[in-house]
């Protein structure tokens, strides 16, 4: 009995030291967010704020200073191509879902197992095809170019076919009795039965979006289509912000919030399609 | 005719994938592979040259030097992560721990922020005598820890690139690893346990051989995903210093962007790319022998 005991202590004392480790640097930038410039940085640290400077959200917000554009602008873009990404993944997912799960042709395994296998690769090794395609299309510096390769993605493809695997196919037989079209059996049937994969692919792609950067940091060129990450990576660009880290900071709490908060609310249904990611085998 | 009617729905519904799929992954390729025999710079006219730009880069240093350095800090970031997820996902999976939902819940926290702005804030964690790191230590008496460069050291960059991934990164296998572990049925364990089998032998024996593919599966992700990282590099040291933590990503990028050596860059993907797929295919090879 008491060996088990100490087997359980450990068990408690590894994951609250992991825990430390995991938001204690998250830690420090809240409260550097808040601190004064000379505060970042004092030794010892400062985990309390000496003085308190909430104005340090604002500058990071509002003050211009990429090509007067400032990150405000950035998080507006941002929170746009995140929404029409995660939308538009959405009803795509459902519809392609629904054809893999419940329709046999030929080439279906294969093609689903490639549209997987493919997300597996890293993204960095096709950022240049990718971005000989973007250019050829002319989406090259706009923000479309950050939408339309990432509708459709196989983790999500596969989540939803999981999914609609299991709708009994007696349902849609007897409303293809009762002469439903195909699109009808979709729209009635399938969609409304769908909510946890529109809310796991919905969070899923939302935060891909939001915190990719190299893609952006490759097809925008003006400032203007410039994303969060990508104006954060700057923020220390430009000679009077070299060292203001507090804004650093302020501006980087503000980034991590979309999708932490989009996170921590569709907490359950997120972490149920990672489970699922892991049914792969 | 009820079989080709089927088909024909189903590939409606799938088209729009196969169409994406099509644009987004098979024509870029394709079109990669052309430039990657090719004397070309990006707005000019590619002149084929053959296998030169392959055969230049099995010579070129620089590149194997990257070839290298993203398999260092690949190593130094994984081998470390998972053991640690292993034994947090063991844990977690303890059904004596309470609140096991409130932990998995925090520690994804690192896992859905983004890499630019938690990359700002390691460099400062990172930062010699003023970094939290080395303030942190000094209030300990740590000394040795207060000078230390760490991303302007060629040793010790990759290891504080690789540090920053395993923080980052960790929890993602963790929460793969804990559905792995709960999907082995109770009552097999339970049976086990009457049988007076102990903690450990339940685990190697009965578990472990269950979670094995998986475990395989979140080796091979974690890995491709790591070798692929940009942003962790590209945040702390940019590739310095002198070309230790310039990754296969960074190499890509210089080349392509910033010298626009467009064909000399598109072989290098390709071979990253086809690297990359031969790794993932003999996984997954392993993995299905094993199950």
């Amino acid at each position: 009995m008491k060996h088990f005991s100490t087997g359980l202590a450990l068990k408690y004392a590894l994951l609250a030291g992991y825990l430390v480790f995991a938001l204690l640097p998250l830690a420090w930038m809240l409260s550097a967010a808040f601190k004064a410039r000379e505060d970042v940085l004092a030794v010892p640290v400062e985990w309390i704020p000496p003085s308190w400077h909430p104005e340090n959200f604002a500058r990071a917000l509002l003050e211009p200073r990429f090509s007067g554009h400032s990150f405000g602008e950035f998080l507006v873009n941002s929170t746009i191509v995140a929404t029409v990404t995660a939308l538009a993944a959405v009803g795509l997912s459902i519809a392609v879902g629904y054809g893999f799960a419940k329709f046999r042709f030929r080439g279906r395994e294969a093609l689903l197992w490639t549209l997987l296998g493919s997300t597996l690769l890293p993204f960095s090794s096709v950022v240049i095809p990718l971005f000989l395609i973007i250019k050829s299309m002319g989406a090259y510096d706009s923000l479309i170019a950050l939408i339309i390769p990432f509708v459709v993605s196989g983790q999500a493809v596969f989540i939803s076919r999981q999914f609609l695997t299991a709708v009994p196919d007696d349902y849609l037989e007897a409303a293809r009795l009762d002469g439903a079209s195909e699109w009808r059996v979709f729209r009635s049937i399938i969609v409304p039965m769908s909510g946890p994969v529109i809310t796991t692919v919905a969070v899923m792609t939302f935060m891909t979006s939001w915190t990719m950067f190299l893609w952006p940091l490759v097809v925008e060129s003006s400032q203007r289509n410039f994303t969060a990450p990508l104006g954060l990576s700057l923020l220390g660009i430009g000679a009077t912000f070299q060292t203001d880290y507090q804004v650093w900071m302020a501006g980087a709490t503000i980034a991590i919030v979309p999708p932490l908060v989009f996170f921590l609310i569709l907490e359950r249904p997120y972490m149920r399609g990672l489970e699922a990611m892991s049914g792969l085998k | 005719m009820r079989n080709r009617r089927q088909a024909a729905t189903g590939l409606a519904f799938t088209s729009p994938a196969i169409l994406a799929f099509l644009v987004f992954w098979l024509a870029p390729v394709a079109l990669t592979l052309t430039y990657s025999f090719a004397n070309w710079r990006l707005g000019s006219d590619p002149a084929f040259i053959g296998a030169g730009n392959y055969l230049d880069l099995l010579r070129d240093p620089l590149f194997l030097k990257a070839a290298g350095a993203s398999l260092r800090i690949a190593a130094y970031a994984v081998i470390p992560s998972l053991i640690l997820a292993m034994l947090l996902a063991i844990s977690l999976a303890d059904p004596r721990i309470r609140a096991g939902r409130a932990w998995r819940v925090l520690f994804m926290i690192p896992v859905v922020t983004d890499w630019v702005a938690t990359g700002l804030v390691w460099q400062l964690i990172l930062l010699p005598n003023q970094g939290v790191i080395a303030s942190v230590a000094q209030s300990l008496g740590l000394d040795f820890l207060v000078r230390v460069p760490w991303t302007s050291d060629a040793t010790l960059a990759p290891i504080a690139i690789a540090l920053f991934i395993i923080w980052k990164q960790t929890s993602l296998s963790t929460i793969f690893l804990y559905a792995a572990i709960r999907s082995v049925p109770g009552d097999v364990v339970e049976a086990a346990h009457v049988d007076g089998a102990t903690g450990w032998q339940v685990f190697w024996r009965i578990k472990w051989p269950l979670m094995r593919p998986i475990t395989v599966f979140v080796v091979v992700l974690s890995f491709i995903t790591t070798l692929g990282l940009f942003e962790p590099v590209y945040m702390l040291t940019g590739g310095g210093p002198a070309n230790a933590t310039r990754t296969l990503p960074i190499f890509l990028y210089e080349n392509f962007f910033t010298y626009a050596r467009s064909g000399y860059a598109s072989a290098a993907g390709v071979l990253f790319l086809v690297g990359s797929l031969v790794f993932a295919v003999v996984c997954s090879r392993i993995m299905k022998e094993e199950s």
